[in-house]
């Protein structure tokens, strides 16, 4: 298999041992499984405190607490997935330098990998939403709420990938609450916009070409200064 | 002679060390052992002829006409491996094999699975495998050579492979680079780090010493016999025999170190017993003379 014609997934299979549709499959069952385990702690517990499942469900629907728990779970598998390391002094790191390709395989995987969690995004939102539609738990502005949360997040993958770009690690692991704190103005701002969809789908379109940029200067910061030193 | 590396001046600058302008060769057909004290540039100059660091300054020149090791044409006739962690920690022989398949034009799945088996590594078809952190570090370092070894290419280059392996494991990796060296006569070459001289003198055919970022000595290790000597004597000699040695270590009793053949005549002339050295004293006496030169 020549550099040249391998595939993005294909380059991702190097690196992971997991194709691109494989991983985000894995991404998405992940969140959706994350998401579903923090709704039923939290069923529970409003389950000991009202006592009955009616009143339980009751307290749940339309809760902005429901709407942070979906921005949360999603929120920490894009971060921690975007934040994964393939550092020469890392397990692997030489041998991923010697592989056909060598930097342009690296570059593909990144792209792979930013793809998948786009895509277990989108999926772990479509969950949310499909609990809202079903009535088994609603959201706060309902399917307008998902779009903003996911609408946040997309921006979140962007400045995830400008954490890269901070070396010393004391910082860049505080970096990584701000960005929590900046998903979750997905769930702040409906309050204010009054859940208007527009708002939310112009973040999403501002947000796609900032990943774009993002991505290319993340990528362009690690093939100087830890690819080659 | 033809050179499977011809390196020229290689340097890389640290904050806290430098490798500097290394001169030195990797002959075509043979095993060649890059040997140094811990921090001597062995595993910088390696990760830069194989790729995975970038260098300073120099050129290397590979089988004749090669110089950019990012060339695919040119990482497809080179296996390597490091010494520890090559692979990521939760990859089994079946992820290896798919990654490595993908990664290189010239990986044999099937002989993988012969190397692992010969290995006693386990099928890597099989559904249930291990992990390589379950695995002990020899094993670890089975399973690189296993995967790298699947390859067909033209020089093996292994980054201290034989320090966690066991001694049956490591005459096993003596026998290894013979087979791969006569695969294909004279085509085929091996570079690899040691700090296990003596077990791995069998299989070392051409020494590159370094020492504090540098190349202090280098050659065919039977011609490196010739022109050093391992020379023993009384204590009462000492004295008198340390200036025509490069290297001494004596004690109450007597004194042993190594000497220029040329110097042979005059040393035997103290009551010295004079001997050929074995790689492992030739190693000790070389170094030792480059460390305290450094002083």
């Amino acid at each position: 298999m020549t550099s040249n014609t391998l595939t993005l997934s294909q380059a991702h299979k190097i690196y992971t041992g997991d194709s691109m549709g494989l991983y985000a499959l894995k991404l998405s069952i992940g969140g959706i499984l994350m998401y579903s385990a923090t709704i039923l702690t939290f069923f529970i517990i409003m389950l000991l405190s009202k006592g009955n499942v009616s009143a339980a469900l009751n307290e749940m629907s339309g809760s902005t607490l429901t709407n942070t728990f979906l921005t949360i779970d999603a929120g920490i598998i894009l971060m921690i997935t975007g934040l994964i390391q393939y550092d020469r002094h890392l397990p692997g790191g030489k041998y991923f330098r010697t592989v056909n390709g060598g930097f342009d395989t690296y570059r593909k995987m990144k792209n792979a990998s930013l793809i998948a969690r786009v895509i277990s995004l989108i999926s772990i939102m479509l969950f949310g939403a499909l609990f809202d539609r079903l009535g088994i738990l609603k959201l706060a502005f309902g399917t307008s709420g998902v779009i903003y949360i996911g609408a946040f997040l997309l921006l979140n993958i962007g400045l995830v990938n400008l954490i890269d770009l901070i070396k010393n690690p004391a910082v860049k692991g505080l970096s990584t609450s701000i960005v929590l704190v900046a998903g979750l103005a997905g769930v702040i701002s409906p309050d204010i916009t009054d859940g208007n969809i527009y708002f939310a789908l112009a973040v999403a379109v501002t947000a796609v070409p900032f990943i774009i940029i993002s991505q290319k200067i993340m990528l362009n910061n690690y093939k100087k200064n830890k690819w080659y030193k | 002679m033809n050179n499977a590396i011809e390196i020229n001046g290689i340097t890389k600058k640290y904050k806290d060390f430098t490798l500097g302008g290394v001169q030195a060769v990797v002959p075509c057909g043979f095993a060649t052992a890059l040997i140094g004290a811990n921090g001597a540039g062995k595993t910088t100059l390696i990760d830069i002829l194989c790729g995975v660091t970038g260098k300073t300054g120099g050129k290397a020149v590979y089988f004749g006409d090669m110089t950019d090791i990012d060339d695919d044409k040119l990482r497809n006739r080179i296996s390597y491996c490091s010494s520890a962690n090559f692979f990521p920690m939760d990859w089994t022989l079946k992820k290896i094999a798919d990654s490595m398949e993908l990664g290189f034009d010239n990986f044999d799945r099937q002989r993988f699975a012969e190397l692992c088996r010969r290995f006693k590594l386990g099928d890597p078809t099989e559904k249930k495998q291990k992990k390589l952190m379950k695995l002990s570090d020899g094993n670890k370092m089975r399973t690189y050579l296993a995967a790298v070894l699947a390859r067909d290419t033209e020089l093996l280059v292994l980054d201290e492979p034989a320090s966690t392996l066991d001694p049956l494991a490591r005459d096993m990796l003596c026998d290894l680079f013979r087979e791969y060296l006569s695969e294909r006569d004279g085509e085929r070459s091996v570079l690899f780090s040691t700090h296990n001289i003596a077990d791995m003198e069998f299989a070392t055919d051409y020494a590159i010493f370094m020492s504090n970022g540098k190349v202090i000595e280098q050659g065919f290790v039977e011609d490196l016999k010739e022109k050093y000597i391992l020379v023993h004597g009384d204590a009462e000699n000492a004295d008198r025999a340390r200036p025509f040695m490069i290297s001494f270590s004596g004690g109450r009793t007597g004194f042993e170190g190594i000497a220029l053949a040329e110097n042979a005549d005059i040393l035997r002339t103290y009551d010295t017993a004079v001997e050929t050295p074995t790689l492992q004293q030739l190693s000790i006496g070389i170094l030792r003379k480059a460390e305290e030169d450094d002083k």
